[in-house]
């Protein structure tokens, strides 16, 4: 039965040509990983990360991070030949990127404190500071117990957090300073708990809060540094002191506290379109918040098409491996790895995923946050598009194998030409739902200091103390995508139905 | 087992299929040569359909071996592919591609396994078409089609493989009785034509008519086989004769 062999070669052709693809999307994937990673620079770098919502000591304006933290640490990398990156994250997530080796020092106003020492390690203090109570001016009968049975707001992970929380009640946790103006002056907490400095900036810029005159607590501001980095803490220590010494450090912080109160945006007495016209104005125009918008989207757009490329990728292997189980009842390994797979993504949120690939996964590599987000993202997508594609294979007449196979087309071939096309057309409206649904679900990547839409709202929110007008841009652009994608979805419908 | 070049197309040797504690096919053997056309009968769940998918291993054989042009049948995934090219099917629910059109329905497998070129398939496809009528329905979509045109298609399909020996699976069993006379027509055509073909079947009348040689199915074993006069008609067998009687008596 000679002819019977002579199929062999064939069938090794095409195989070879579907792993060719995979493996070139696989090297594609990973050398825009490397190229990422990979850095220029002569002098060696320090990335310094911080808060950059807490005036004088940090803040944002017209896209770079200033204030007094910085110009330190800028000073003591010129003296210690260092070249200063800064990077902008939740205090709460800063403590953590030094303790995982994703940054080298974290300045951000930290006050040293016993528990933060079990994790890093601080330099000398280099400014004394202390908690503040702001209120409203219309609060006149302030008591310091009432704050036992009144809502509080303070900044997370800060020491008015765990102050408040030691001698008063759980107060409410906001991500940055200007949340917690905003929940104060919008009433929904009776005080707010903030450090000296930026209470008293805030305080300025908003005549209807009050700054109690009594400080809380007494504390001292340091830098944090891994605990693994002696010689790193050694040198800034020793820079520190000579920069008390030569009055470097006193010169920085006085001008800082000067040139650092942050931008009054006084409140402006109009009628409602001259005064949509100055928000609009002050949140949009000025220092071009707008790109914070446009360079958002382009994160926002990147991230979600290479997640859904990568998604697809991922399931439609699970879904060919999960449905040839169930078929032919072989790759019983491999279906049991798909499966747990499938558990895990669909039974954790993606924003812990997305935490999880950032701080343990590439924990100690220095990855583009991009790269990141898409692995989190596709990882994510390509459970569910598994399942969406599974059961769309799953629901074809079983005949329609067993006719492929009769023809003499092997398995594989079958899938390929005969089955998937089919599957694919039947689950799209479910395929381009997931699609939206991964669109809107990207706009957690802020958490890890991705500056997409979502974030970039935030940014502008953070700088303006204006909340409606940036969420509702972002809204709008979201809103307008999500619209433009259905469109092109039903379009693709209907030409598949024509063409069938 | 021995297979010699010049036995039958077909040889079956003590095939059994069991579906969990059930036995489809209890240990049968049979051959068919070439040119025969070989009707297969029996009652529902008989296991006549299982023992036709054995042939061409859509269903596979627990125990027992198959013969094809004097070579043994191994359970390798690419000898099976190669040999289902040269054994086609018809099924109960014709199970053409919906998505392709009539034309790329008949010409997938002859250019995919490499059979035939893509002009060499759409001529094929043509030729075949104009044999059974449908040369106008070549850009249709199977839904666009009736039941016997779809089956017709069905045929069309194997037959472009040019396949050695053709199964059909209860041919006309899905369809409405007006379209039963077109199905039967191309394949009393085919038979003509003296292509080695296995019928699973109730159309006794049809089989009585042009059926070379006849097996009656009982309990997933061969009962009788003989001429289809034989076992129709002159079986003394009281369960043959009553499966037939009850036939007749639900055709009047």
């Amino acid at each position: 039965m000679a002819e019977i062999n002579s199929s062999a070669g064939k069938e090794r052709n095409s195989r070879s040509g579907f792993l060719c693809a995979t493996i070139l999307f696989c090297a594609a994937f990973f050398a825009l990983l490397f190229t990422a990673c990979k850095k220029t620079a002569e002098k060696p770098v320090l990335r310094m990360v911080c808060n950059a919502n807490f005036p004088p000591y940090e803040l944002v304006m017209d896209g770079k991070i200033i204030g007094i933290d910085p110009d330190i640490i800028r000073e003591i990398c010129d003296r210690n030949g260092y070249q200063l990156e800064i990077e902008n994250m939740s205090f709460g997530a800063i403590i953590a990127a030094v303790q995982t080796g994703k940054a080298d020092v974290a300045a951000s106003g930290i006050t040293i404190t016993e528990e933060r020492k079990t994790k890093i390690s601080f330099t000398d203090p280099y400014a004394d500071a202390s908690q503040r109570i702001l209120i409203r001016r219309e609060t006149t009968d302030f008591k310091l117990e009432n704050l036992k049975n009144h809502p509080v707001s303070v900044q997370e992970g800060t020491t008015a957090d765990m102050f408040v929380q030691k001698h008063y009640r759980e107060p409410e946790r906001y991500k940055n300073i200007p949340e917690v103006i905003q929940s104060l002056k919008t009433k929904k907490v009776y005080a707010a708990v903030v450090d000296q400095e930026p209470a008293e900036v805030e305080a300025a810029k908003n005549p209807d809060l009050l700054l109690l005159p009594d400080p809380l607590t007494s504390e001292k501001y340091a830098f944090a540094i891994s605990r693994e980095r002696p010689d790193l803490l050694q040198k800034f220590n020793v820079t520190l002191r000579q920069m008390q010494a030569d009055g470097t450090l006193k010169k920085i912080k006085a001008d800082g506290q000067i040139k650092y109160a942050g931008d009054k945006n006084a409140a402006v007495d109009a009628g409602f379109w001259e005064k949509l016209k100055n928000d609009l104005r002050i949140n949009f125009i000025d220092g071009k918040r707008y790109r914070y918008l446009l360079d958002g989207f382009g994160i926002t757009m990147l991230v979600t098409v290479f997640s859904i490329l990568a998604g697809l990728l991922l399931g439609f292997l699970v879904a060919v491996t999960r449905s040839t189980h169930d078929l032919t009842g072989k790759y019983t390994f491999f279906d049991a790895v798909c499966r747990v797979y499938l558990t895990v993504i669909r039974g954790t949120p993606v924003v812990i995923q997305l935490l999880i690939i950032y701080f343990v996964i590439f924990g100690s590599h220095n990855v583009s946050k991009i790269i990141v987000a898409i692995t989190a993202f596709g990882i994510n997508s390509g459970a569910y598009t598994a399942e969406i594609i599974r059961a769309g294979i799953m629901s074809l007449d079983r005949g329609q194998i067993e006719a492929g196979r009769s023809l003499g087309l092997s398995y594989r071939m079958t899938m390929l030409r005969i089955i998937l096309p089919q599957a694919l057309k039947n689950v799209l409206p479910a395929l381009g739902n997931e699609f939206i649904v991964l669109l809107k679900e990207t706009s957690v990547a802020g958490f890890i200091a991705l500056e997409d839409l979502t974030k970039g709202g935030d940014i502008i929110r953070s700088q303006t103390y204006n909340a409606f007008l940036p969420l509702m841009a972002v809204a709008v652009i979201y809103l307008a995508v999500v619209m433009f994608f259905s469109l092109l979805l039903k379009k693709a419908e209907e030409k598949l139905q024509k063409n069938r | 087992m021995n297979c010699s070049a010049t036995s039958p197309l077909f040889e079956i040797r003590n095939v059994v299929k069991r579906f969990g504690a059930m036995t489809a096919v209890d240990n049968v053997s049979f051959d068919i040569p070439r040119g025969e056309a070989l009707f297969i009968v029996g009652a529902s769940g008989s296991g006549k359909s299982t023992l036709l998918r054995c042939l061409n291993f859509l269903e596979t054989p627990d125990s027992g071996s198959i013969c094809f042009n004097g070579a043994e049948i191994t359970r390798q995934e690419k000898f099976l592919d190669r040999y289902r090219t040269q054994v086609g099917m018809v099924f109960q629910h014709f199970n053409l591609f919906p998505h392709l059109t009539v034309r790329k329905n008949i010409t997938l497998a002859p250019v995919l396994t490499g059979k035939m070129k893509e002009d060499e398939a759409n001529e094929t496809a043509m030729k075949l078409l104009e044999r059974v009528g449908l040369t106008d329905k070549i850009e249709s979509y199977p839904d666009q089609l009736s039941g016997g045109q779809k089956q017709r298609i069905a045929i069309v399909r194997a037959l472009a493989m040019r396949p050695a020996a053709l199964l059909f699976d209860e041919p006309t069993s899905a369809l409405d009785p007006e379209m039963v006379g077109e199905v039967l027509s191309v394949m009393r055509d085919l038979i003509q034509d003296g292509i080695t073909m296995a019928v699973v079947t109730h159309e006794i009348d049809f089989a009585c008519d042009i059926a070379d040689r006849m097996i009656f199915m009982d309990k997933g074993k061969i009962r009788m086989q003989g001429t289809p006069d034989e076992v129709v008609h002159r079986s003394n067998d009281s369960r043959i004769t009553e499966f037939f009687t009850r036939l007749a008596d639900k055709k009047h």
